[in-house]
C-alpha cells in the first residue's frame, strides 16, 4: 500500500549522497538493493542464463566497434594514470596534490585505452566474439556503470550507478521470443507487486540528434522503457538486432547473430519502491521485505 | 510525376545498390530496417532519395514508426500523392 504521506526516497537515512553522483546503501536500502537483484536474477534464471561478471574497464577498442564515442560522447569516463616515469612521478609527489577546488594537479598523464563500463552488457559481445552459437546463449551480469550527465540525483540519476541485464544472442526469432517472455514475466512481477509503471516507446540518449541512429530508432522501435511517475525510466527492453553480431562475429544459424537484453537501474529500481510504499520494509512487497514473494 | 511502378524500380534499384541483400530475397515486402537491409547510418541517404525520386521534400519530423518497413509501405507513403507516415 503506498504511504499516506509521500516519502522522499532521497531522505533515507541509510542512503549516503556523494552530489558528485555516487550514493553508499547500508542497513534496509542494502538489503532492499540485493532482494530486488535477488527478483531480477531470479528472471534470469527462467531463462536459464549464465551468470558472469566483469571487471570495471572496458577496452576502448571494442567500444570504437560499436560508434560508442560518435553516439555517447557525453557519458564516457575513462580511468587516467601517471606516466610512469620517475621524474614525473616525482614531480606530482613533490607538489600540491589538490588545488582549492579540490581538482588534482595531474602531471604528465598516459594516455587511456580504457573505458568505465558505460552498460553492462558492452562486456558481453567482446567476450563472445568471433563465436558460432550451436544455439541461444543467454547471460546474465550485474555492473557498476558510469555515464558523466548534466546533474545528478540521489538514486534517479547517478555518475556511478548498478545495472543488472539478461542477454540473449540467438536468431531473430529466438531473441524476440526471449525478450517477449521476459517483458511479460516482468509485468506479471510489478503486478503482483502493486508498482505504477508504464511501458514507453524510447529511443537512446545519441549525443548529436541528427545522428541517423535516432531517426532509424524511431522508424523501428527497438527500445521499450518501463517508467516510473511518467519520466523515470527504471527497466528497458531492448533489441540490438544484428548490430552487435556483426560487429563483434558472432554468428547464428549461418548470418550475424541477433541480440537483445532486459536491463535494470538498481539504484532507480529503490526509488520507486521508496517514493511508492515509503520507507519502512514491513510495506515493501512480499519478495523485497524478506516475506513470501 | 514518376508512376508507382517506376518509383518501386528505382527504389528497388537503390535498395539493391546501397543495402545488404541479394536481388531474389529483396520482395516488396522484406523488412528492409528491421532485418538492416539497411543500416541506420543509410537511412538519410534514403530520404534524401525519395526526396529526389518524388521531387517533393519530406518532413523528418511527421515520420512515424513503420514508414520506412518494406518497399511496398514505402511506395504507398512516399510516391507523390501518398501522404506520407503510417
Amino acid at each position: 500500500m503506498a504511504p499516506e504521506r509521500p516519502f522522499a526516497p532521497a531522505e533515507h537515512p541509510d542512503l549516503g549522497w556523494d552530489p558528485r553522483g555516487q550514493s553508499a546503501l547500508s542497513g534496509d536500502l542494502l538489503q532492499l538493493f540485493r532482494r530486488l537483484d535477488g527478483v531480477f536474477l531470479g528472471l534470469a534464471g527462467e531463462s536459464a542464463a549464465r551468470e558472469h561478471r566483469f571487471p570495471p574497464f572496458l577496452a576502448a577498442r571494442h567500444l570504437e566497434r560499436v560508434n560508442y564515442f560518435r553516439s555517447f560522447p557525453q557519458h564516457a569516463t575513462f580511468p587516467v594514470h601517471l606516466e610512469a616515469s620517475d621524474e614525473n612521478l616525482r614531480a606530482f609527489a613533490g607538489q600540491d596534490a589538490l588545488d582549492a577546488q579540490g581538482n588534482l594537479r595531474l602531471t604528465r598523464t598516459s594516455p587511456p585505452q580504457e573505458v568505465l563500463t558505460p552498460a553492462a552488457c558492452y562486456h558481453f559481445y567482446p567476450r563472445f566474439a568471433g563465436r558460432t552459437l550451436a544455439e541461444p546463449l543467454y547471460v546474465t551480469t550485474m555492473a557498476t556503470c558510469f555515464r558523466r550527465e548534466r546533474e545528478y540525483r540521489p538514486l534517479r540519476r547517478q555518475w556511478a550507478f548498478s545495472m543488472r541485464e539478461i542477454v540473449c544472442l540467438g536468431s531473430a526469432p529466438e531473441v524476440e521470443a526471449f525478450l517477449a517472455r521476459q517483458r511479460a514475466r516482468l509485468q506479471e512481477l510489478i503486478d503482483g507487486w502493486g508498482l505504477p509503471l508504464t511501458w514507453q516507446v524510447a529511443t537512446d540518449p545519441f549525443f548529436d540528434p541528427r545522428n541517423p541512429k535516432v531517426l532509424a530508432q524511431k522508424l523501428d522501435p527497438v527500445k521499450h522503457e518501463l517508467t516510473f511517475a511518467g519520466d523515470l525510466a527504471i527497466g528497458s527492453v531492448n533489441l540490438h538486432r544484428n548490430y552487435f553480431g556483426e560487429a563483434f562475429g558472432i554468428i547464428r544459424a549461418g548470418e550475424p547473430a541477433c541480440s537483445g537484453c532486459v536491463a535494470f537501474g538498481l539504484e532507480r529500481w529503490l526509488h520507486a519502491i521508496l517514493a511508492h510504499f515509503g520507507p519502512r520494509p514491513g510495506d515493501w512487497p512480499g519478495a523485497l521485505s524478506g516475506g513470501t514473494p | 510525376m514518376k508512376s508507382a511502378a517506376d518509383f518501386r524500380a528505382a527504389l528497388r534499384e537503390w535498395i539493391l545498390q546501397h543495402g545488404k541483400v541479394a536481388p531474389a530475397e529483396l520482395l516488396d515486402d522484406t523488412p528492409i530496417i528491421e532485418r538492416r537491409i539497411v543500416s541506420s547510418v543509410q537511412v538519410m541517404d534514403l530520404i534524401l532519395f525519395l526526396e529526389e525520386l518524388r521531387g517533393a521534400p519530406i518532413d523528418v519530423e511527421r515520420l512515424k514508426p513503420g514508414a520506412f518497413r518494406s518497399i511496398d509501405v514505402i511506395t504507398a507513403n512516399f510516391q507523390v500523392g501518398a501522404s506520407h507516415g503510417t
